[in-house]
């Protein structure tokens, strides 16, 4: 068995290419849900670089599986079931905690490059209310964003996170009622 | 409350999310690392064959440069270039069996002796039987959307390779393919031109950009790392690589198939082969069914000539040709150079 990793301009072309429907059908994929995944990484870890790796991990994988996926599932469900899994593999991995330390949520409030009409414009309804869907932990954080900001249905949601669906509303309505209250607490702090 | 969480998809991707996005940048990485990583796919054994037939006939290289006189001749033959901004027609056929959802495996051409389009169904036989009709029909009217009037249609049915991979093979492989995982990282470090493992014979070759001179250093690395994975000794080949020569192959390859999908797709060109080389320069080889000795070879070599010398010429080709001085080569059905 012969192995051989190239860099892209040593493909050796042929006049008359071959197309692989597998190719063909991750370019689609990665047109129709590449913007979806990143934006679900990056929900879960709040890092733009992980998300970046996570959604390149998690297209990988669907090229390796595409021929094992059963059409009776829907492929959005499949494809977001990957990214939820990979992104809780890496937010278990030892280096991820690590850096959480080193990336406190007041990193989003306040950025460093701020200038302070910057932080004017940020303190608008729209920011806060995505900041504190992002302070939200996990295990609320990812109901509201799928529910809310992705639109899926209650069931949708059970199925990709294996979870029932009474336990989805259960803590769709406490995201919500903890949201509810970090705005009260933005009040008191005098903001 | 419940207002402002309807609209949350619009609060995040205009504020939080408003610099995360899926670029061209982030394709690009997956699919080199999808280039790059090996797949236990099963391949399509025709790509072997037809790129071993174009490599060869582009061994066989004349000499001419293009004649200032070229401009002269009027041309019969039609423009190229028509079908530019589209893809080529693989990849339209490709893409409309995908929309249909037909279970095609693969599509491509081959013009061994006749200018065949083969498509393989995968799928029951008596899937193959309902769909055959459909697809053959499908893939006829995308030729004749083109005007591509040289090729037939040969729909087959994928048949799996016969002898069956044995649990014992099977370890291999999965072996076999984590040493050569485990060399990723090497590969990438060193920002290597490429790397192959043959397991049969023990020999890792690694091809380098000949500007680097690192080799001890990265054979000492390779070593390190088969050591984690393995006790077998490997040998590692070096083979240097001008990467300015690497980018023009890989150029001129693709300029080729793009002049060569409607030259070969339409009868009037009379085009039966391709080949290039960019050894020592950027050569483009034509073959057409026309015998040297026939009265019209010349003429009908000239006016190619200078269709796909136009074609060149457009702007956007340019962009590919990027300056290089190139030659355009006819050749006969005996091989000899007409034009």
């Amino acid at each position: 068995m012969i192995y051989k990793k190239k860099e892209f301009a040593d493909e050796k072309q042929t006049a008359y290419p071959f197309v692989n429907r597998d190719d063909l059908k991750l370019n689609r994929l990665m047109k129709e849900y590449g913007q979806s995944v990143l934006w679900l990484a990056y929900s879960y870890v709040k890092d733009k670089n992980l998300a970046e790796e996570i959604t390149q991990d998690v297209f990988i994988t669907c090229y390796e599986k595409l021929e094992t996926f059963r059409e009776e599932s829907s492929i959005k469900t499949w494809i977001y079931r990957i990214t939820t899994n990979r992104c809780k593999d890496v937010m278990k991995s030892k280096s991820y905690k690590y850096k959480k330390v080193t990336r406190s949520l007041f990193n989003h409030f306040v950025s460093k490059e701020d200038t302070p009409e910057d932080f004017l414009m940020r303190k608008t309804e729209e920011k806060e209310l995505s900041l504190a869907v992002l302070a939200l932990s996990l295990k609320y954080r990812e109901v509201i964003f799928l529910y809310y900001f992705e639109d899926l249905k209650v069931g949708d949601i059970s199925t990709l996170l294996s979870i029932n669906t009474n336990t989805v509303k259960t803590r769709l309505h406490r995201g919500r009622e903890l949201i509810k209250q970090m705005y009260e607490r933005g009040v008191e702090n005098g903001r | 409350m419940e207002d402002k969480f309807k609209k949350l998809r619009g609060s995040m991707t205009a504020t939080v999310l408003n610099d995360i996005m899926f670029d061209k940048t982030l394709e690009q990485k997956i699919q080199y690392r999808i280039q790059t990583q090996s797949f236990k796919k099963k391949k399509n054994k025709f790509i072997y064959y037809i790129s071993a037939s174009v490599l060869l006939f582009a061994l066989f290289i004349g000499s001419a440069f293009v004649s200032p006189a070229m401009a002269k001749v009027a041309s019969k033959l039609p423009y190229l270039g028509q079908f530019f901004e589209s893809k080529d027609i693989v990849m339209v056929m490709s893409e409309e069996f995908l929309e249909k959802g037909y279970n095609v495996g693969s599509v491509g051409v081959s013009y061994q002796g006749k200018k065949e389009v083969l498509i393989v169904i995968e799928g029951s036989a008596s899937y193959f039987n309902k769909v055959k009709v459909d697809v053959e029909s499908t893939a006829l009217s995308i030729l004749k959307s083109r005007d591509y009037d040289a090729y037939s249609v040969v729909v087959s049915k994928y048949e799996s390779d016969k002898d069956e991979i044995t649990p014992e093979q099977e370890e291999r492989i999965k072996k076999e393919s984590e040493l050569f995982t485990a060399l990723d990282g090497v590969f990438k470090k060193y920002q290597l031109a490429g790397l192959s493992l043959n397991a049969d014979k023990k020999v890792v070759d690694i091809e380098i950009p000949d500007t680097d001179t690192r080799m001890s250093e990265i054979e000492q690395k390779v070593q390190s790392v088969l050591k984690t994975k393995t006790d077998e000794t490997y040998t590692v080949k070096f083979k240097k690589v001008n990467m300015n020569k690497r980018d023009q192959d890989r150029r001129w390859a693709e300029i080729l198939g793009l002049v060569g999908d409607e030259l070969m797709g339409k009868k009037v060109y009379k085009v039966t082969g391709l080949g290039y080389s960019v050894y020592p320069s950027p050569e483009i080889i034509f073959k057409t069914s026309l015998k040297k000795s026939d009265p019209e070879a010349k003429k009908h070599a000239k006016e190619l000539e200078k269709v796909i010398g136009e074609y060149l010429a457009t702007e956007k080709m340019q962009a590919k040709v990027k300056g290089d001085s190139y030659k355009i080569t006819i050749r006969s059905k005996d091989y000899k150079k007409i034009n």
